[in-house]
């Protein structure tokens, strides 16, 4: 009788212990909540609070005529847009930017009143004055426009057509000098490129040929060109300018450091794991998976922070390449968000990590050298002038109409302003990634 | 400790899978559940068995090798369930790896139930020579 | 150190050694280091004398296993061979008197046919025909006048001169007869008066003739069955009785002390005068003069050196049927607790142990190896259960003769009432004793005992001391 109670007691505990480890881990189950994870974050680029001066400068010279042609009809897009710049600019005046200016640019600056520089812009130039060379007119307003609390903003076709046709050569150089006097701190350029219809007399730079009366059926570009100080450009571009331009490059600019993490679930092959919380390093047990079946990882980059065109997978895919030490690798693949998202078989983890980063590098490991030293795989972006500048030049503007939207010897002139400003040594940024060997 | 727990399941079960998630194992799921389940848990039903079944009680009717044996089959079962468990509450990515682990646990459990009885057993009363 | 040699006379002194027996099994205490009893029968066929001599080897071979501490057989039993520190090996290796050569009648031992017939004459006055023509083998047959005879016989024997030979001052000598049958009551009154003799020729006769003498006198305790044909009438037992007694008053010299224990014969034994049949179930006044033994024992020398002290035996209370509780504190202080531990060990080693696999105890004395190879637990078995002579057997005998002496309920498997009239209260707050409570203390015992090497010496330590702590915390006072 009484062992078989003590049996019963026996169960019973064990019973109780089973239940209680059960419902133990349900209770915990609830508690456990989806937890936010927070995405990495990188130095976010510094932006200005305010622009004291925002000089808004037109160059009002005969060539620039057709883009405000006098004439009845429609509005040019040059006159749409610019003017869409001044609404930017005033709806700031006051508070952000305290000092609006308004210049027109001829042989020499002449200050405008707002209406009759609007005026000047929406009914057409009627009085174009004859004008400096572009590298004067660059130097002009580089040099007494822009200053620690002054950003300027200057618009032009940028045809520059040398004194004599052989100094042709010596374009870049000349926008080179003009900039490079600025001895302004972290003085950059922005340009923003864009195309509009025309309706005047186009003068080609080739000083041989005759001007073009009643240009043109094509359209022709012209240039913004934002300069300052670094951290107010930005605030220009991005609450002036928009930045919504397909055609930009920036020069000058401080190097970037976007956040970027080494995904832990997909896009991978090889029995790698991260071996750090901030997703920098992958860390192998057995080196000879890299020679066996290949590693492979993708790095999530946020590119949201770089001017447009950088952020294109047509740029990404022509200007990264990887620095690798002791070791060699390739990029497999270049993706953006959604590109990645629909292609890879995505491990629920990451998904969380996948809202944090516009684009995806997949680096694939061939080789090791030393199996007892770490790999270092430096991701990097070059900084190259792109390509649409090349789209944009010509050599010889003397046909326009047959040449297209182009300018004479664009090339030329971004080149010299890219020098001028000893641009990033040609990298926009460089993502350190180690693949840790060491076990 | 992190790596003998380490050694011991990787010894069977092998690397994490998937391999994303080795920091996991090795940093949290190994020991954590080593620590508990083959330390804690199995200490305490070793100690359980032979120290208040067997010595408290007052009764010699569980001193038998399948009363032992009944003790660590329940004990393996936690240790199981414990390891599938507490894989879920970290969100181990969910592959046929939790269950192994959870196995290799299970056995485990049982080769730490045979060494704390071993150790333990002599001062029991009524089970110093159980199971053997 | 003292040794005390026993001389049990006849069949009547080999129950009463059988008893003995049992008891210094149970470990019930005699205040000596060594007890030699010597059994003295011509009859070696007698069956009675057979299973005490079993007995009595057994036990041998469990002391020897045992030791002095281990609670039950531990006081030393030991046969006279054992005791010769000379080493001479004079004596056949046994418990009995070897009365080697007398397979003759009595009329070829006194050579009758030699005698002048005047002497035949006389012989022919003093002894029947069937006395003289009875063989000697069979003992004498309730036949004191042929047993006197033949008996003085015996100081000249090789055995004689060896207890003679190993006797030191100090020793006490006890006497175990019957007085009323052939044997006991004529072999009695001759060893006393010979070993009482300073000059009988014997080695250390002075100390001999000056040691502590005991003695018990069986008197009449069972009836026989009256048969015509047998030489041995009940109805003169009373007759012999009184005539040797009235010898005894004259002619005995020299006891320090005398017990009588006696009781109305109820149910009578069968006749059988002698020989492998007779086998008279072991009887309650067999055990308490095994009592008289160690109640002499219990005496000091000074307390033995006036004039001889008489003892008789008497119950509490009459009754047919005796349990503990019929018996006087003394002797219940005695018996009762060895008694009940022996039972309870007995009990458990017949009916539970077996059951016991797998516990801890079990293992850790390796107990079904050793139940299957080792000789002292088949000597155990033995000792226990053999049906002729073994505990259980003389416990049954016990408690169907006439008195019964039945202590114990034999017939149950419940612990809590193995003691008869006395049963172990078993309740939710005093736990009586179980199976499995005994389990628990005998692996507690088991460590206890961690020092004791011997595991068979262990074992029975442990019993005894689990069974002493039952009866001291358990059982209900008897």
């Amino acid at each position: 009788m009484c062992m078989k109670i003590r049996k019963c007691c026996f169960w019973i505990f064990i019973w109780v212990l089973s239940n209680s480890v059960i419902s133990c881990s349900q209770q915990n189950e609830t508690e456990q909540g989806g937890e936010a994870e927070s995405c990495p974050v990188g130095p976010e680029p510094s932006v200005a609070e305010e622009v004291d001066t925002l000089n808004i400068i037109i160059e009002t010279s005969g060539s620039m005529a057709g883009f405000m042609p006098s004439r009845g009809g429609e509005q040019t897009d040059f006159q749409m847009i610019v003017d869409n710049i001044l609404a930017n600019a005033e709806s700031l005046e006051g508070n952000a930017i305290p000092n609006i200016r308004y210049w027109s640019a001829r042989e020499k600056m002449y200050k405008e009143v707002y209406s009759r520089f609007s005026q000047m812009l929406r009914r057409g130039l009627r009085n174009p004055g004859s004008s400096s060379p572009i590298p004067q007119m660059l130097k002009n307003v580089s040099e007494s426009f822009t200053g620690p609390d002054q950003v300027s903003i200057f618009i032009s076709d940028f045809i520059y057509s040398p004194p004599d046709s052989r100094d042709r050569d010596f374009i870049a150089n000349d926008i080179r000098r003009a900039i490079s006097r600025v001895r302004q701190e972290n003085f950059v350029v922005s340009v923003f490129a864009s195309q509009s219809d025309f309706a005047g007399t186009f003068y080609p730079a080739e000083r041989s040929s005759k001007p073009i009366r009643n240009c043109c059926s094509t359209a022709i570009p012209y240039y913004i060109w934002v300069m300052g100080p670094e951290e107010k450009v930005r605030l220009i571009n991005r609450e002036v300018i928009k930045d919504n331009y397909m055609e930009q490059v920036h020069f000058g600019f401080s190097p970037l450091s976007p956040a970027f993490m080494i995904i832990p679930g997909s896009g991978r092959s090889g029995d790698w794991y991260p071996a750090d919380r901030e997703g920098k390093v992958v860390r192998l047990d057995n080196a000879g998976d890299i020679r066996e079946g290949g590693v492979m990882y993708t790095v999530g980059i946020n590119l949201e922070n770089l001017p447009g065109h950088v952020a294109k997978t047509e740029y990404l895919e022509d200007n990264f390449r990887l620095r690798v030490v002791n070791g060699e690798a390739a990029i497999s693949r270049i993706y953006d968000r959604t590109q990645f998202l629909n292609q890879e078989n995505i491990n629920n983890k990451d998904r969380r990590l996948t809202e944090c980063f516009s684009h995806y590098v997949t680096v694939s490991v061939t080789e090791v050298f030393d199996r007892n030293k770490n790999m270092e795989v430096n991701l990097v972006l070059g900084n190259e002038l792109p390509g649409w500048i090349e789209a944009y030049t010509t050599e010889a503007d003397s046909r326009i109409e047959e040449e297209g939207a182009r300018t004479f010897s664009l090339n030329a002139v971004m080149e010299g302003a890219w020098r001028a400003t000893g641009s990033q040594k040609g990298e926009f940024f460089n993502l350190n990634t180690t693949v840790d060997l060491s076990r | 400790m992190k790596n003998i727990f380490r050694f011991l399941y990787e010894l069977i079960i092998g690397r994490p899978q998937p391999p994303m998630e080795t920091p996991l194992y090795r940093g949290e799921i190994f020991p954590d559940v080593g620590g508990i389940t083959l330390l804690l848990v199995t200490f305490g039903m070793v100690a359980f068995y032979y120290y208040v079944l067997n010595h408290l009680l007052q009764t010699a009717i569980f001193s038998h090798w399948y009363h032992w044996l009944g003790v660590l089959g329940i004990n393996a079962i936690i240790a199981f369930s414990y390891a599938v468990y507490y894989c879920q509450v970290n969100e181990a990515t969910p592959d046929s790896y939790i269950y192994w682990f959870g196995v290799a646990n299970a056995f485990y459990s049982g080769v730490f139930f045979l060494l704390f009885s071993m150790a333990i057993k002599w001062r029991s009363n009524n089970a110093a020579k159980t199971p053997f | 150190m003292a040794k005390l040699f026993v001389f049990g006379i006849g069949g009547t002194g080999a129950r009463v050694l059988r008893s003995f027996g049992m008891l210094m099994a149970a470990g019930v205490d005699i205040r000596c280091d060594k007890v030699i009893p010597i059994l003295i029968d011509p009859d070696t066929q007698n069956a009675d004398l057979n299973r005490t001599v079993e007995m009595l080897k057994s036990y041998r071979r469990l002391h020897d296993v045992a030791g002095a501490k281990s609670g039950f057989f531990q006081k030393d039993i030991s046969k006279l061979a054992d005791i010769d520190q000379a080493g001479a090996g004079k004596v056949k290796d046994t418990f009995t008197f070897d009365f080697g050569g007398i397979n003759q009648s009595f009329k070829e031992f006194i050579h009758y046919s030699e005698m002048d017939p005047d002497t035949q004459s006389l012989m022919q006055l003093l002894y029947t025909e069937d006395n003289l023509q009875s063989p000697l083998t069979i003992g004498f047959k309730g036949s004191p006048n042929v047993g006197s005879v033949v008996l003085n016989k015996l100081i000249d024997s090789p055995e004689i001169r060896f207890f003679a030979d190993n006797f030191r001052k100090g020793d006490r000598i006890f006497i175990i007869s019957s007085i009323f049958g052939g044997t006991g009551a004529a072999g009695f009154p001759l060893l006393l008066k010979n070993l009482k003799n300073p000059d009988s020729g014997l080695q250390n006769a002075g100390d001999i003739s000056s040691a502590l003498i005991g003695a018990i006198t069986v008197k009449p305790y069972f009836g026989l069955q009256s048969d015509n044909e047998s030489v041995i009438d009940s109805n003169t037992f009373v007759t012999k009785t009184r005539d040797a007694l009235a010898y005894y008053k004259n002619n005995l010299q020299g006891l320090q002390a005398m017990y009588y224990i006696a009781d109305n014969p109820d149910n009578p034994y069968e006749n059988r005068p002698g020989g492998a049949s007779q086998k008279n179930n072991a009887h309650l006044v067999e055990l308490l003069s095994a009592l008289a033994i160690i109640d002499f024992m219990d005496y000091s020398d000074a307390d033995l050196s006036g004039s001889t002290l008489y003892h008789e035996y008497g119950l509490k209370e009459d009754s047919r049927e005796i349990t503990f509780e019929h018996l006087y504190d003394d002797t219940k202080q005695k018996i009762n607790k060895q008694l009940v531990q022996f039972k309870f060990f007995a009990k458990y080693y017949k009916d539970f142990i077996s059951q016991d696999k797998g516990k801890n105890y079990f293992k850790s004395l390796n107990l079904d190896d050793a139940f299957a190879n080792d000789g002292f637990h088949k000597e155990l078995r033995n000792f226990l259960e053999n049906k002729q002579w073994g505990f259980y057997a003389w416990l049954k005998e016990l408690s169907v003769n006439s008195r019964k002496f039945s202590p114990f309920n034999l017939n149950t498997d419940n612990l809590n009432l193995l003691i008869r009239d006395k049963p172990i209260g078993n309740t939710w707050l005093k736990k009586g004793i179980t199976h499995d409570g005994f389990v628990v203390r005998l692996n507690k015992e088991e460590k206890n005992q961690s020092e004791e090497t011997d595991p068979r010496r262990k074992f029975l330590k442990m019993f005894y001391n689990v069974t002493e702590d039952f009866y001291n915390n358990k059982v209900p006072s008897i």
